[in-house]
């Protein structure tokens, strides 16, 4: 067998805008059987890189790519698709992108069938990378019926059943719960020890890039720091942190509380919510015994209640597929809301529409591009502001002064005439972020709104988030990382298959 | 190095971005067709099977608009076998068989009407005539299926007329205008649609 | 708007391109037979067929052929008063109605009935799937042509999703559906205009996603999903089609 090992020389690559390039001259050479974390802040060019290695770019992703690139032998831009497909499988960062098939099954099916593997060594593929990412149970569920994070699992048992020997998973762990992220670097070794290349990117210094034996650190599109991550722990530390790559709590300390923190299992019930929330007069939004079914599938979403005043901060935790969005979604009247279940300032919000909620409550997808509804980043992050005179629309001095704040403080004020679908996953999550902060609301509901971003930007979300609280307006957040948030947030509500199973006050500051 | 003409069999040969918008364009068709039935509905309670003639065009445009955007020889056998094996599982008020039929005379006529202009001609004027081209065969077919043949030739001549203008405007404009306006907003680029306007670009200052 | 049901019916162990023949010889029929009667007779087979064969309940086949009564009636009426003939029934003013009309428009509007019905059936019992795997096995499609298909019946939920997450954010943003027809007309066209600029860029990234994991990199592929055995359904198309070859001969020749 030929030596799989990847070699990069001065590769530079810029996307069909006419902008500078996106990676600039990465001379790298990664030899076969090395497991090596790309991480840097958003934008910094990770997904490119991954998806240089994978062909997409240029061949289908469009773009010019220079310099010299080489899998093994082959350049990934000109190789045959088969050459291609039996060396290098590449996990997307957006799982929605990448599930074509309908079923976990299919999809796992997928990859292994155009590459004539037998059928009955194909079951046995499917079965064994649908176990790795614990998902046997919805192996005939239709893929859109699944949670954020399942897709997410869906898209890495995908790659699993392919069986290449180059992996990259680009963030593929972004919105899997902690439990999972533990499994997904258990996985990792486990890859690693059968002696595949593997190439895992993400926005910060994780477990992953921490199990890796090198650690390549990208900003702007060019290598900033190379090496194994112990070594780049104790050199680079300041750097790291400047570039937003550690937690908050790692400034000083040696080692912060590990990803997959916290039993799997949360003791039942010790502290259950504190029923008849909605007889609470003070507060702004209630919610009693709230549950809710899919059509034609068991509840998603069992009794669930909590209240919220002005100014307090919420979080929502829980494993993949428990509810949390459904909830959220529930709350801002995309699903329909039972009578009795939903209360807004005592009063029932079962026959508002979305657009009375939406003066009130301002919600963040957990899927950045199902919100987005401009054409350019500025259009986008003014929808809706200002008065509508005839077709354009007016800012007034304040608001535009708002706007122009959070585009700077987001990162984006380069990118104001760029399409929404064209950032990097990072920027587009902050921009459908920023696009609801710049209206005032009396509640901001967010989706897992630092999942897959590094923590510089994760840190901007959360002043955002204070400042509101501050004003009074009341935060409601789901999160797989509550260690961000713990020591701000007023109650943490853990959900745990469909039905809440821990309810926490915190002591908020 | 690759030689001329083994590029040019690349250039001909369907990549999988040509078989996935077909695909799409098929499903858009179907979508379109399942929500059409209720104007579909009113037309023929209006006007019976003459008045229903008047939208016959729409159920064209997809496969003359993959054709339009991809331009390779057997886009429409593909395009318009996706969309009659799809309206197999979703169904019309019609059935299957008069869908794959009426598949099949499509292609006929269609792939038949662009070999004669050897896939060089894009203008309006081939658009219309190729929408107004794929109307006469399944008139014939469908008469014989759903026994239109019974009506006087009175009316028979009408019907045909209207089927004929539906073909041309709403197959052959309607294809066209989408196709540039599609065209316009960047994503085709990948195309033969899309790459024909790079090609031109220079040349226009 | 996908019709199939996953059940254990006769009919759902037929392979598909067998079913296909039988739906076609039915098709044939249809349009041989020119009397009401025969018509009857036929819709009376394809409903016990579907009854019996395919386990569909009469209920649900009244409430699919409810859905053509829409387009039967009026085309009853049409032609019932544009069809020549001798025999008068009946007889108002200048509408006329012949036997012979009557013949026909019964004949035509059942005819509408049976092809529905027996399109139906086939919705009902043919998972697409199986109808993907024996176009290329079977028919010997290539299958990435094939897949089309596949791919169309993914996307067919998707573009559904897709309107309702794009008008979900709208509404979410805080700009639902305007009042007012103009209001309506402009939000229609931002809203289709973004369906479909969604939908090209979705196009990109399926395509890339496939290739990414082999698709086109040979000739063939396996399936996981083995074909469905052929015996029976080949036998029952024979059938049909001798069954059809002899009535078409019969009505022909014997019995105009
Ligand atoms: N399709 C595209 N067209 C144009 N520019 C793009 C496109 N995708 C990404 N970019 C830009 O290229 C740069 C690098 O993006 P990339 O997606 O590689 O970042 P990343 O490191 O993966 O970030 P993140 O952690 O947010 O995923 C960014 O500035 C981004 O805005
Ligand atoms: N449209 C749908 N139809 C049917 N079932 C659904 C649908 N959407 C979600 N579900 C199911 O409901 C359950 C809860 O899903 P939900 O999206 O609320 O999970 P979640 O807690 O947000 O998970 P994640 O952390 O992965 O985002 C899951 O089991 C999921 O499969
Ligand atoms: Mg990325
Ligand atoms: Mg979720």
């Amino acid at each position: 067998m030929p030596r799989l090992s990847i070699k990069c020389t001065n590769l530079t690559y810029y996307y069909d805008d006419e902008r500078g390039p996106a990676l600039q001259g990465l001379d790298l050479s990664i030899p076969e059987g090395e497991w090596t974390a790309v991480i840097g802040p958003g934008g910094s060019g990770k997904s490119t890189l991954c998806q240089l290695l994978s062909g997409y770019l240029p061949r289908s992703g469009g773009g010019k790519r220079e310099g010299g690139l080489e899998l093994g032998g082959i350049d990934p831009a000109t190789a045959e698709i088969a050459e291609i497909a039996e060396r290098c499988g590449l996990v997307f960062q957006d799982p929605d992108a990448q599930l074509v098939q309908g079923t976990p099954q299919d999809e796992a099916a997928f990859g292994p069938e155009n590459l004539r593997v037998p059928p009955p060594e194909i079951e046995r593929r499917v079965e064994e990378a649908l176990a790795a990412v614990n998902l046997e149970q919805r192996r005939h569920s239709p893929v859109r019926e699944l949670s954020g994070g399942q897709r997410q699992r869906t898209a890495i048992a995908a790659v699993l059943a392919l069986r290449p020997r180059i992996v990259v998973f680009d963030d593929a762990s972004a919105s899997l719960d902690p439990a999972a992220q533990g499994q997904f670097v258990q996985l990792c070794r486990k890859l690693h020890a059968e002696g595949r290349t593997l190439i895992t990117a993400s926005g910060r210094f994780d477990d992953a890039a921490r199990s890796a034996e090198r650690v390549i650190v990208l900003a702007g599109g060019r290598v900033l720091l190379d090496g194994p991550p112990q070594e780049l722990l104790r050199k680079g530390r300041g750097l790291l942190a400047q570039l937003g790559l550690l937690p908050p709590w790692e400034g000083a300390a040696k080692a912060g509380p590990g990803l997959a923190a916290g039993p799997a299992v949360p003791a039942a019930s010790a502290h259950m919510t504190p029923p008849g929330a909605a007889a609470d007069s003070g507060s702004l939004l209630a919610v009693d015994r709230l549950s809710f079914a899919y059509a034609g599938a068991p509840l998603a979403l069992h009794e669930t209640s909590f209240a919220m005043k002005p100014g307090e901060w919420g979080i929502i935790t829980g494993e993949n597929g428990s509810g949390k969005t459904t909830l959220t979604r529930l709350l801002m009247g995309l699903l329909p809301v039972p009578i009795g279940a939903v209360f807004w300032q005592g009063q029932d919000m079962a026959g508002w529409r979305v657009r009375q909620r939406a003066a009130k409550i301002g919600y963040v997808f957990q899927q950045p591009e199902h919100q987005f509804v401009a054409h350019t980043v500025w259009d986008e992050l003014i929808y809706g502001l200002g008065r509508k005179k005839g077709r354009g629309r007016e800012l007034d001095s304040s608001e535009r002064e708002r706007a122009e704040s959070l585009l700077l403080m987001a990162g984006l004020e380069g990118r104001r005439g760029a399409s929404p679908y064209l950032l990097s996953q990072g920027e587009k999550k902050l921009l459908s972020i920023i696009a609801q902060f710049v209206h005032p609301k009396s509640l901001y509901i967010l989706d897992e709104p630092t999942s897959g971003i590094d923590y510089g930007a994760a840190d901007k979300i959360l002043r955002l988030c204070r400042e509101q609280a501050a004003c009074g307006a009341a935060v409601l957040m789901i999160t797989h990382d509550p260690a961000l948030v713990e020591g701000e947030a007023s109650f943490m509500l853990k959900l745990y298959r469909h039905k809440p199973a821990e309810y926490r006050r915190l002591a908020s500051v | 190095m690759e030689t001329l003409s083994q590029s040019k069999r690349r250039n001909l040969s369907f990549t999988t971005l040509d078989i996935v918008l077909m695909a799409m364009l098929a499903t858009a068709n179907a979508v379109m067709t399942f929500y059409l039935t209720y104007i579909n509905k009113m037309l023929n309670s209006l006007g019976g099977p003459v008045a229903t003639s008047t939208i016959v065009g729409v159920y064209m445009v997809y496969g003359l608009l993959a054709y339009y955007i991809i331009r390779k020889p057997g886009t429409a056998a593909i395009t318009y076998g996706i969309g009659g094996a799809i309206q197999c599982f979703v169904g019309t008020t019609y059935g299957i068989a008069s869908a794959i039929v009426a598949a099949l005379c499509y292609i006929v006529v269609a792939e038949a009407v662009f070999a004669l202009t050897r896939y060089k001609r894009w203008g309006m004027g081939m658009m219309m005539f190729a929408g107004g081209a794929m109307v006469p065969l399944w008139f014939v077919c469908a008469a014989n299926m759903f026994g239109y043949t019974a009506w006087s030739w009175q009316v028979l001549a009408v019907t045909l007329v209207m089927r004929l203008l539906s073909g041309i405007v709403l197959c052959g404009v309607l294809t066209k205008m989408l196709g540039d306006m599609l065209q316009r907003s960047g994503l085709l680029r990948r195309f033969a649609i899309g790459r024909k306007e790079a090609e031109h670009a220079p040349t226009i200052h | 708007m996908i019709a199939y049901q996953k059940q254990q019916s006769h009919l759902h162990r037929i392979d598909p391109l067998s079913k296909l023949v039988l739906l076609f010889c039915i098709a044939l029929l249809v349009m041989r037979l020119h009397s009401s009667l025969g018509q009857v007779l036929l819709l009376c087979t394809v409903a016990c067929m579907a009854r019996w064969a395919a386990g569909m309940p009469w209920k649900k086949q009244a409430k699919a052929l409810a859905v053509v009564a829409g387009f039967a009636v009026p085309y009853f009426l049409v032609t019932l008063l544009t069809v020549p003939g001798g025999q008068v029934l009946a007889q108002w003013g200048p509408l006329r109605f012949t036997l012979e009309a009557l013949d026909t428009a019964g004949s035509v509007t059942l005819r509408m009935f049976t092809v529905f019905l027996s399109s139906y059936v086939f919705m009902f019992t043919t998972d697409p799937r199986d109808m993907v795997v024996s176009l290329t096995l079977r028919l010997r499609i290539p299958y990435r042509f094939a897949f089309g298909l596949s791919m169309a019946l993914t996307f067919l939920p998707l573009l559904q999703e897709e309107g309702r997450s794009i008008s979900a954010a709208h509404q979410v943003r805080g700009q639902g559906k305007p009042d007012g027809i103009r209001g309506k007309l402009e939000w229609g066209r931002t809203f289709a205009a973004a369906v479909m600029h969604n939908s090209l860029r979705r196009i990109q990234q399926t395509a890339g996603a496939m290739e990414a994991k082999g698709f086109g990199a040979y000739p063939d592929r396996t399936f996981l999903r083995t074909a469905m055995p052929v015996g029976k359904g080949r036998i029952i198309a024979i059938m049909a089609v001798a069954l059809t070859a002899g009535l078409w001969w019969y009505t022909q020749n014997v019995n105009l």
